[in-house]
């Protein structure tokens, strides 16, 4: 999923929706704001529900020890 | 990350303003200035009169730190004074595209807790300090890694120090441009000296006195300030703009270069962007003030939610904060074409100007009075975010010069005593060298040292993230050799410089193709990794027995 996010979000993805800057025609905005803008957005909102999946499902935290080895 | 350039050519030239706005700005940033700078110099005192004196305190504040100074610490670090400048800059620069370089904080964050637990962990039982501890005690304590790690080190800690003292003088230059000279002991100090000299002894103090312990907390201000004033400058937009359907309406007059990728100038196509999300980022995470502050957290739990907090609030700042402020201000100042080149609108002066001139164009109109206090506000954050990086490399390169060569390398023989004045004389010693750097290096443009060190600080995230492989190979693969991770790690640093740094070969069109299309990086640690696996696969392997305790260590088993 965050791999994917960062395929699609700053990757050549983006080119799914990059507007041709000599197309007239060419979907520039979405809900008042540059496409890339919500598209950046939105696959920040997915990167950052990777991480938190991994905080809640994923990530264990090891018991701690408190035994010290001199390097 | 080439925008963190931006700083080293940061001419705060800021625009003139009528009278009474700008001498009133100046009363009032004095003001916010003194105060927090007393604010600053009483936490390292705190910070002083808390410690005990020992190596494991003053570089690690006794590896217990919690969950509000590991991450505010970890991530005032991260970003130096280009999160208000150099960054927004960029996106003032090119346009839309440059938003999506945010995507490598929920990267950077992530590996907190991914590189950042098994770190922590070893380094806990094994009373690490630098990573050269860590990998030379993986490698064999031979003296190359050590050296070679140390080397990487300082070819990222120091031009970051100086840098950030010299953005100290533009910042001073910026918030009084009407500044008489001082007159100090006989010898007239023009106000950019004086803000270098400042900034660089106010952080010389805390970090002199108070080590790890006062650098953190110093970093909890400055962090709270550095994100504050990102999202603050961004509400004062949309509220000057006249609210949202303003704001839409101005960023609606956007050209079709600036609402695509590549980018108004073409820096930016995609692949670009994603390898700099990646490899800036673990980059950044993996150089020597970061690695220690892996250290200094007191639980994997702290990096765990560290880690959390670092992916979600971070790049919100930028995305839903700064960006905005600057792409408004691409909109209202848009720049302008000059002899064939894109130069920043006459009126904003350089392109890392566009949140100065926008706050203190639109907050006193807009508040007054408490407009002009906002305004100082934010410069000082401005400033914090380059004395918390300042701070955090001043102290790792006392580390790393103390620990990896005087104490294994000069005289192994010397005592905890004798080695913490040494980190302290470092301390001393590089702030007073970086300082006379910086002011010979303005009052003479073509004064050598320094601008090598500038040029050296656009490659500084790619030395770094020639530490990535032996990282990867220590924390999950561990298969490497000794002859193997010094090679590759050489390799690897003698690419960078190749194809930053020498310009016979930096500036003929095959490695132009290669740094326009991937991050510097990635390509050093390509040939890198390639060079450590062909050594590896061809010399004698490490002591398994070794290898496996270290294992255990490292996954707390």
């Amino acid at each position: 999923m965050f791999v994917l996010a960062l395929v699609m979000g700053p990757g050549p993805g983006i080119y799914l929706i990059n507007p041709d800057p000599g197309d007239p025609e060419a979907l520039r905005s979405i809900f008042g704001m540059p496409i890339i803008y919500v598209w950046a957005s939105f696959w920040f909102i997915v990167q950052a529900s990777a991480v938190a999946l991994s905080y809640f499902l994923i990530w264990k935290s090891s018991p701690e020890s408190s035994e010290t080895t001199e390097a | 990350m080439n925008f963190l350039l931006l700083l080293a050519q940061a001419q705060t030239a800021v625009p003139a303003e009528n009278g009474d706005t700008a001498s009133e700005l100046s009363r009032i940033g004095i003001i916010v200035m003194i105060v927090y700078m007393i604010i600053l110099l009483a936490l390292g005192v705190i910070g002083w009169m808390r410690s005990s004196n020992t190596e494991e305190d003053f570089y690690l504040a006794g590896r217990g730190q919690g969950f509000l100074v590991t991450v505010m610490t970890i991530m005032a670090t991260f970003f130096s004074s280009a999160a208000i400048l150099g960054i927004p800059g960029n996106v003032y620069k090119e346009g839309v595209a440059f938003v999506l370089f945010t995507m490598n904080l929920p990267c950077a964050g992530a590996c907190i807790y991914l590189l950042g637990s098994k770190i922590r962990r070893i380094g806990q039982k094994r009373k690490y300090v630098t990573q050269g501890d860590m990998i030379s005690d993986y490698y064999g304590d031979v003296p190359a890694v050590r050296l070679v790690v140390a080397l990487i080190g300082f070819c990222y800690v120091l031009p970051y120090i100086i840098m950030q003292i010299k953005a100290g003088g533009y910042l001073a230059q910026g918030m009084f441009p009407d500044a008489a000279d001082l007159n100090i002991f006989g010898h007239q100090m023009p106000i950019f000296q004086v803000g270098a000299t400042a900034l660089s002894l106010v952080t010389m103090f805390y970090v002199l006195i108070g080590g790890m312990r006062s650098v953190a907390w110093t970093d909890v201000l400055q962090g709270v300030l550095l994100l504050s004033g990102m999202l603050l400058a961004a509400v004062a937009t949309i509220v000057a703009l006249g609210g949202f359907g303003g704001y839409f309406e101005k960023v609606a007059e956007l050209p079709p270069e600036a609402l695509s990728l590549p980018g108004a100038t073409g820096a930016y196509p995609a692949w670009k962007l994603m390898t700099v999300a990646v490899f800036a980022s673990i980059g950044s995470l993996v150089q020597p003030a970061q690695w220690i502050r892996m250290y200094a957290a007191s639980s994997d739990a702290i990096l765990k939610k560290s880690s959390l907090v670092f992916a979600v609030v971070l790049p919100s700042c930028f995305i839903f904060g700064i960006m905005l402020v600057a792409l408004a201000g691409r909109a209202i100042y848009p720049p302008e074409m000059v002899d064939g080149e894109l130069v920043a609108h006459s009126f904003v002066g350089s392109f890392d100007q566009i949140v100065i001139v926008m706050i203190k164009e639109q907050l006193p109109a807009m508040m007054g009075g408490v407009g002009l206090v906002l305004v100082a506000v934010i410069l000082v954050a401005v400033l914090a975010a380059s004395m918390s990086t300042a701070d955090s490399n001043l102290h790792a390169l006392s580390a790393v010069f103390t620990r990896d060569i005087y104490d294994r390398l000069l005289r192994p023989s010397g005592t905890q005593n004798e080695r913490a004045w040494v980190s302290r004389a470092v301390i001393v010693v590089a702030t007073l060298l970086a300082l006379w750097l910086v002011n010979a290096g303005h009052e003479n443009e073509a004064f050598k040292p320094l601008n090598m060190i500038a040029s050296l600080m656009f490659a500084a995230i790619g030395f770094s993230c020639q530490l990535l492989p032996a990282t990867v190979d220590m924390l999950f693969i561990r298969k490497g050799t000794r002859a193997g991770v010094v090679s590759g790690m050489l390799a690897g640093v003698a690419t960078i410089f190749l194809f930053k740094l020498y310009s016979p070969f930096a500036d003929s069109e095959t490695a132009q193709s290669f740094t326009r299309n991937l991050d510097l990086g990635l390509i050093g640690c390509t040939v890198n990794v390639i060079v450590f696996v062909i050594v590896s696969k061809f010399t004698p392997a490490l002591d398994r027995e070794h290898i496996a305790q270290l294992s255990k260590d490292m996954d707390g088993k």
